[in-house]
């Protein structure tokens, strides 16, 4: 349904010039009005995980919007090579050496952080989004739009994931980015945190919510 | 034997890789709506996670992890930075094969599956499961186990799902949280279930 | 998309994106491998200086030669093997050798590293000299022995099992007189974050300072963290064995309590004798 509806989309042809309006649409589309997670239902998976917290939220959002405007670009770029026969185990071949090496900058640079994210930065090779963009998005347009919709859809899963840290941060443990923001003084009137909003089922109830919000304020409509 | 059963009902209820570990979202959000499509998709979950745990485990374990390669020779070798790819190359080709038997055996099954039988490759229950009995430590049976039973409760998830969809249709539910939305909480609620089953051990 | 190939094409496409992957990634791996390695042994030794008391300020803060230079500077290894007799590397090094380790690289390195590199190998060496992991195994323990100005003011040993989800590493540290814990640190875990993973919380790692692994009668007690408040349901000489739990994480705390007080009856025996000798 949502790589089908995803391909509808696709834009054949993009026009010469760089920063367009067609380009800034392609870009800023993927925020709000076609969001990857809300609307085309792509990369709901490994992401949710991370979220109970907003540190490895944002890391999982910056090394998810890396490997999928690299993957976009490089697949865009050979894409008239590819045999489609063997298409998806080159693209994921590709994907998962973006992956990998994500994966091993992280465990050199930033090792609290992969410590953290542990199995999860391996899983965004199965992230819908990548290899949905890839085959709806990138196996037919040029490299530069490619590489503008894998950033585009990037950061817009971003803005989901980050709604979604953000909110259970803040209800479940009162802090965000680990710094208190919820005052002793309102514990001490008898205030708790929610515990639900730390454990799994939190994630798919706020996630509802605002798949909620977002639709009426879009009003795309499902029947 | 009894380590195997204990493995088995953890993967199935109390780690059920959907509600747990939220792996396996997208195909089960998408192909939730009818109990019979979502049963299709199951059982071939099952079955590729079923070759490709032991697969996996045997390439890990003969190929890929510090030291592996000793029987080559090669005692100080590790190529654990390959483990990613290698096991998605393997995932891909076991999802080809289900595919091709799948459109042969059951074409009218395979119809009904489209685009997500494809995209089983990059279900993240499958690729997880792999990850998971790497740092689980489990050897060849106990890996073979877990591969079953957690296709096994990816299964049970979905299907409960699809049987709860059904019914839905019956039910007046606000209009922005039509479709998805609903399906998300409804997600929550039955994790909140599964999560009743944490501490049980076997 | 591209017209349909003929299948030598097919296969050339695929060779040639499987070479290139594979080059890539192997040559990131090699370049980063040194630094990776690095990080995980900084990670160790870090939770080591912070069991004996140095604030995770101070040691985050320093850089990656300052902590080892203090880690060189204030500790001492001792290695005891499954008799709890005193060991050396000697062994270990004899069979990393007959894996074509330079001796020299081994020579080089610290107790803790070739400890750390026979553990990994242990299985494969079992198997090749035809034994049971069990029979092969010399179960040798590590003891960090901390002498911040000459005599000895802690011994740090290393605890490791299963929490909730996944295992759970830290090191314990003892006052000298091998009874009162001087401090808990808690690394690679996998603990659900703002549940099981408060372990690494300040508020529940202080508080096993000055718990008594002991009972005044010299049985090993360990210490236990229990559901709710300590206080609440514990006086006395039983209060210095129990520590307060965290609210909705029972199952993490029951995992560290069994490879906890598993962990220190392992050493107890090494242990008794220490304290036998003054």
């Amino acid at each position: 349904m949502s790589v089908a509806e995803a391909v509808v989309e696709v834009q054949a042809k993009a026009k010469p010039d760089w920063f367009g309006k067609k380009q800034k649409k392609t870009l800023t589309d993927p925020f709000w009005d076609n969001n990857p997670i809300t609307l085309q239902v792509l990369g709901i998976c490994s992401a949710l995980a991370v979220t109970s917290q907003l540190k490895p939220t944002v890391v999982m959002c910056i090394a998810l919007t890396i490997v999928l405007t690299g993957s976009n670009f490089v697949i865009s770029v050979i894409r008239r090579h590819i045999p489609s026969k063997i298409r998806i185990i080159v693209m994921l071949s590709i994907v998962s050496t973006l992956v990998t090496l994500v994966d091993q900058i992280l465990k050199a640079y930033a090792f609290d952080m992969s410590k953290e994210l542990s199995v999860f930065v391996g899983l965004i090779i199965t992230n819908c989004i990548v290899l949905g963009r890839a085959e709806a998005f990138a196996m037919a347009n040029k490299p530069w739009p490619s590489l503008l919709d894998g950033l585009g859809n990037g950061l817009g899963y971003s803005v989901i994931l980050l709604m979604v840290g953000f909110g259970r941060e803040l209800f479940g443990s009162g802090s965000l980015f680990g710094f208190q923001v919820i005052p002793q003084a309102l514990y001490d009137m008898g205030y708790v945190n929610v515990g639900l909003m730390v454990l799994p089922p939190g994630a798919f109830i706020l996630l509802g919510l605002i798949i909620w919000v977002q639709k009426q304020s879009s009003k795309q409509f499902e029947e | 034997m009894v380590e195997l059963i204990s493995i088995a009902t953890k993967a199935i209820f109390v780690e059920n890789i959907l509600l747990a570990f939220f792996l396996g979202m997208c195909s089960f959000l998408a192909c939730s709506k009818k109990i019979e499509t979502a049963t299709g998709l199951g059982l071939a979950v099952i079955f590729v996670l079923g070759v490709t745990a032991p697969v996996n485990w045997l390439i890990n374990h003969y190929l890929l992890r510090d030291g592996a390669l000793a029987w080559l020779g090669y005692p100080n070798v590790n190529l654990s930075f390959l483990q990613f790819i290698c096991y998605i190359a393997t995932i891909a080709a076991m999802v080809q094969l289900v595919e091709m038997v799948m459109d042969k055996f059951t074409p009218a099954l395979y119809q009904a599956l489209g685009i997500f039988l494809p995209l089983i490759a990059v279900n993240c229950a499958i690729l997880g499961t792999s990850l998971f009995m790497g740092t689980k430590g489990y050897d060849f049976t106990e890996s073979t186990v877990f591969g079953l039973s957690s296709g096994f409760g990816w299964l049970l998830a979905i299907v409960a799902m699809a049987a709860i969809r059904t019914k839905l249709q019956y039910s007046n539910i606000p209009h922005g949280l039509r479709g998805l939305g609903i399906t998300m909480l409804i997600t929550g609620l039955m994790a909140l279930g599964f999560m009743s089953f944490i501490g049980i051990n076997l | 998309m591209s017209k349909a190939k003929s299948n030598k094409q097919v296969y050339i496409f695929a060779i040639i994106v499987c070479v290139a992957c594979s080059v890539i990634l192997a040559g990131a791996a090699t370049l980063l491998q040194p630094r990776q390695a690095v990080n995980v042994k900084l990670d160790i030794v870090k939770n080591i200086l912070v069991a004996v008391g140095h604030t995770a300020e101070e040691v985050n803060s320093a850089t990656p030669k300052q902590v080892f230079d203090m880690y060189a500077a204030e500790f001492s290894e001792t290695l005891v093997d499954a008799e709890n007799q005193g060991a050396d590397s000697t062994f270990m090094k004899q069979e990393l050798i007959t894996l074509s380790y330079p001796r020299q690289q081994l020579d080089d390195m610290g107790l803790s590293d070739i400890l750390r590199i026979f553990n990994s190998k242990k299985e494969l060496l079992a198997r090749r000299s035809k034994k049971s992991l069990e029979q092969y195994d010399p179960g040798y323990k590590l003891i960090h022995i901390w002498k911040p100005s000459g005599s000895i003011e802690a011994y740090v040993i290393p605890i490791e099992g299963y929490g909730l989800w996944d295992i759970i590493k830290g090191y314990v540290a003892l006052e000298p007189n091998l009874n009162t814990i001087k401090g808990i640190s808690f690394y690679e875990h996998k603990e659900t974050p703002g549940l099981g993973a408060r372990i690494t919380e300040d508020w529940f790692k202080e508080q096993f300072k000055g718990k008594q692994i002991l009972e005044p009668s010299g049985e090993l007690a360990s210490v236990t963290i229990v559901r709710g408040v300590a206080s609440d349901q514990y006086s006395g000489s039983d209060l210095t064995h129990h520590v307060d739990g965290i609210s909705g994480a029972t199952l993490t705390c029951k995992g560290i309590n069994q490879f906890l007080s598993a962990t220190l009856a392992t050493y107890e025996p090494f242990f008794a004798t220490l304290r036998k000798a003054g």
